[in-house]
């Protein structure tokens, strides 16, 4: 069951193109006993079927730029062989630590960004407060 | 030039089974694509790259298959439609922070 719930959270973030498997992954590690490759083997599986759904959905809008997806998409196969090649050679718990290290990069990474916006609101709602020649 | 940038997200997507996706969205959004478009792109761009490696962790035996993978694959879909429609719809700052939260929050669970 909690499989089911998991897999419709992380289609919902990863259809809005938002990173499913940064979620998926610590979920099925942490609470769901998976190991970390069967882990990321697991969220590239769900992401093809996803990926199908999600995008008959974005091309039907015309969301999709062909292009950049081609572009990104061919040059993406080899590194992507290499980087599958290199996580199968290591260690479960190494890759598992690597793996947290990204999402605190990230994570933090994230939230300068959104401090940082925040902080510009907060500057320019400010700046109109106190110059508007109406009040 | 694109393919470059196309060669480390592979090599990030292949790595971690995931993730390659947030760096095309940054990428092609510094580039000048406008954010919605490059969000969609993304998931066409990963497409190729999570076959690829997919078949690497299949072979190598890291995919396992019993009646949990099948809920989680059902699920997978479903949610992808979902997430195709709220696209654009559900974005607002405290979303966005709850997401980063959840982020930092694995990331310090699986780290120490």
């Amino acid at each position: 069951m909690w499989f089911l719930i998991s897999g419709i959270l992380f289609g919902t973030i990863a259809g809005m193109g938002m990173g499913g498997g940064i979620i998926l992954i610590p979920v099925l590690t942490v609470f769901l006993g998976v190991d970390q490759q069967g882990a990321q083997g697991l969220n590239l599986l769900c992401f093809l079927p996803m990926a199908g759904f999600a995008l008959f959905s974005h091309i039907k809008h015309k969301r999709v730029d062909f292009s950049w997806a081609i572009a990104l998409g061919l040059g993406g196969l080899a590194g992507s062989l290499l980087g599958a090649y290199l996580a199968g050679l290591m260690k479960n718990e190494v890759l598992g630590k690597i793996f947290g290290g990204l999402l605190i990069l990230l994570g933090g990474w994230r939230a300068f960004g959104q401090i940082s916006n925040m902080i510009k609101k907060k500057k320019s709602k400010a700046n109109q407060s106190c110059c508007n020649p109406e009040k | 030039m694109r393919g470059a940038f196309g060669l480390g997200i592979g090599l990030v997507n292949g790595f971690f089974g995931s993730a390659g996706g947030i760096f095309a969205v940054q990428t092609m959004e510094k580039l000048g694509l406008e954010e919605k478009k490059s969000h969609a792109t993304s998931i066409l761009a990963i497409l190729p790259m999570s076959i690829a490696s997919g078949v690497v962790y299949f072979l190598g035996g890291h995919i396992p298959f019993d009646g949990n993978t099948w809920m989680l694959l059902g699920g997978a879909c479903a949610g992808g439609l979902i997430g195709a429609m709220l696209l654009g719809k559900l974005k607002g700052d405290i979303v966005d922070a709850i997401f980063t939260l959840l982020i930092l929050a694995s990331g310090v669970r699986m780290l120490f």
